[in-house]
């Protein structure tokens, strides 16, 4: 196992400093600049002098070397649009609200989405079956844009059973979670259903019931964690999606999070924000893949003993 | 029930698809004496597996119904009839007083389980064992089945073992709790030949160490012979020929087990001689014939043979075959002779 973590992680090292560096190298190549080219007030002394400041002037590979030293140290540099702050700052203020919502959202899906596959499977072809897939059809269908406008007017506005939008305490974090989790929900509960389906046709199945088993041990025991396999997989990327996912609902919900300043540095061509940002997401999404490899050779002692990772 | 540790009395089985009902069990009638080997014999689709599972009660309802008959079985409590038992009640049954051993080995365990959960799992549910009596009972039947370090066994998962370990360890649960009767689904059918007849001589000792009854399934005719007492040839979900091994080998009655002893290469045969098979496809189980199913492939069938079915004639003592050459009136048909006719 310990063999197998090891060789895990020096894929995620060397999966890292190519995202890295391909950040670096498409950044450097999107049209324009961060102090706005077709801005006439800079005076070409002015311009050059920034960019000096910001070693912009510099050969790309000598500002690669130095931008690679800053990241060893955690240092993103500072944003170019809000000069007050650096980038790891507005990190540390939007993530943690970005982080919330989407641990919130994945745990909603996670439980409601496992729960309608497995009832799904285990009712299969009877109404149960047909409601939780009618339910997962819809999640899939109303994109979160939708949904997350709806909930707030109707839920927050005309109800006022929940608030509307804002950040400041835990009833704040249900509407917008409801409406980012839902598509995740669908395909949660599309993927169980099938793995369940497929796990209960297995032969094990049969063993287990020929040896007398109730059917809650038959379902706990031998069904439901060689069913969850597929969806551990997936896990991994859902999660990430959702924390970047948040997009849209932070904005319909006015919740302070990153997603919001990821668009705006983009259309500024804020290339430490940029950079900053696409590389923190691409350090969660590799630690996340990474948890859940770990997570999947301890549910499966198939792939702990495969040599090598 | 005289001796006998089941009798399963003209069960129908069959299952409700989308096109219709397929009609797999169609009335079939045999016994299992106490400590006896039967063996069921019959090609793909005849019927054979689903019978056995439906002793078991192991086939899914829906798809599949008992439509009609019985199934009598001697458990601890006395006579009972299996199929107007309730699902609560067969879980007390199975695995406790009967075992179940499936063709493939390699798909029959849980990856995900070790070998000692898998096998303490029905002595903790039975038996009403500690966890460490039931592992040191799970310890011991894997030593009866040959596996060697079965300490070190118990931690290991199914992928680490081959196919015939497997199929000992499927063995060793099967048989863990004990059961009168063992139901062996062509146990050797997903295994190499050499591990083929280990396990066969595994089951032999172990069936006369344990006094079990055993019901084998094949369509293996070596493995019949190896090791069954008494045999019932199996076609299109019915019995249409039973009796001991040697009535079987050495003086069948039914066209249709001719056919199937044809088509075994013999060891005393000519090399030059070719192998018969028999013509044609079993019937379609939607719309089975309404006479004797095997008549559109039998090279004697007479016009009574496609009209009427044919009703079980004895031959002598326990040796019955559905089979209307057996009616006084038929006209006399001379065996043939590389059909078992042929005392080894």
């Amino acid at each position: 196992m310990l063999k197998f973590i090891f060789h895990r992680l020096i894929y995620m090292l060397i999966t890292l400093w190519l995202i890295i560096t391909l950040t670096f190298v498409m950044m450097k190549n999107l049209p324009g600049d961060p102090f706005g080219e077709s801005s006439q007030k800079l005076t070409p002394e002015n311009r050059a002098l920034l960019m000096a400041q910001y070693g912009l002037d510099k050969p790309l590979w000598e500002q690669y070397l130095k931008y690679f030293g800053n990241l060893l140290h955690g240092d993103f540099g500072r944003s170019f649009s809000f000069p007050a702050q650096t980038v790891t700052q507005i990190i540390q203020q939007g993530f943690p609200v970005s982080l919330q919502l989407g641990v919130v959202s994945l745990c909603i899906a996670v439980i409601v989405g496992l729960a309608l596959g497995m009832i799904a499977a285990l009712r299969h072809n009877k109404w149960q079956d047909y409601s939780a897939m009618f339910t997962a059809i819809v999640g899939i269908s109303i994109p979160s844009f939708v949904l997350a406008p709806l909930l707030s007017y109707y839920v927050g506005v005309e109800w006022g059973i929940l608030p509307a939008g804002l950040w400041e305490g835990p009833q704040y974090m249900i509407l917008p979670a409801l409406a980012l989790s839902l598509g995740t929900i669908a395909i949660l509960a599309r993927l169980m259903r099938t793995s369940m389906l497929d796990v209960l046709n297995q032969d094990f199945v049969k063993t287990a019931k020929a040896k007398g088993l109730s059917s809650s041990a038959i379902i706990w025991r031998h069904t439901v964690r060689n069913a969850i396999l597929p969806v551990i997989t997936i896990l991994g990327p859902i999660f990430v999606n959702i924390i970047t996912g948040t997009f849209v609902v932070e904005k319909v919900f006015s919740v302070p999070g990153l997603g919001t300043k990821f668009v705006e540095s983009i259309y500024s061509n804020d290339y430490t924000m940029i950079g900053g940002l696409t590389i923190f997401y691409s350090i969660v999404l590799v630690v996340v893949l990474f948890l859940t490899d770990i997570i999947y050779g301890l549910v499966d002692p198939r792939i702990r003993l495969r040599k090598g990772g | 029930m005289s001796g006998n540790l089941l009798e399963v009395r003209d069960l129908q089985v069959s299952f409700r698809t989308y096109v219709g009902e397929i009609q797999s069990v169609r009335g079939v009638t045999f016994s299992v004496k106490k400590g006896e080997v039967l063996a069921i014999v019959g090609e793909s689709g005849c019927g054979k597996s689903v019978t056995a599972q439906t002793i078991m009660r192991l086939n899914p309802s829906p798809p599949s119904v008992i439509k009609y008959g019985s199934i009598l079985f001697e458990g601890k409590d006395g006579v009972v009839d299996i199929t107007k038992m309730s699902d609560k009640q067969m879980e007390s049954i199975r695995g406790a007083e009967m075992g179940m051993i499936f063709q493939d080995p390699m798909t029959a365990l849980n990856p995900t389980m070790t070998i000692g959960k898998q096998i303490t799992e029905g002595l903790l549910k039975h038996q009403g064992l500690s966890k460490n009596e039931a592992n040191k009972q799970a310890v011991e039947m894997l030593k009866l089945v040959g596996i060697s370090n079965p300490e070190g066994r118990m931690d290991q998962y199914p992928h680490e073992l081959s196919g015939g370990m497997r199929q000992r360890v499927m063995i060793a649960m099967a048989l863990s709790c004990r059961p009168k009767l063992l139901i062996a689904d062509e146990p050797t059918t997903a295994l190499d030949v050499t591990i083929q007849a280990q396990i066969i001589e595994l089951m032999k000792s172990l069936q006369e160490k344990t006094g079990a009854s055993i019901i084998l399934i094949t369509h293996d005719l070596g493995v019949v012979a190896e090791m069954a007492e008494r045999v019932a040839v199996m076609y299109a979900g019915m019995v249409v020929e039973q009796g001991t091994v040697d009535e079987i080998f050495y003086n069948s009655q039914h066209p249709y087990t001719w056919g199937l002893h044809r088509s075994v290469p013999r060891l005393d045969s000519n090399s030059s001689e070719e192998l018969v098979p028999i013509p044609g496809t079993p019937p379609d189980l939607f719309a089975p014939p309404k006479g004797c199913p095997f008549a559109a492939r039998c090279p004697y069938a007479m016009s009574i043979c496609t009209e009427e079915m044919p009703e079980q004639f004895t031959v002598s003592g326990e040796h019955s075959a559905a089979c209307w050459l057996l009616h006084p009136d038929a006209p006399k048909v001379e065996r043939p002779a590389i059909a078992g006719g042929i005392r080894a």
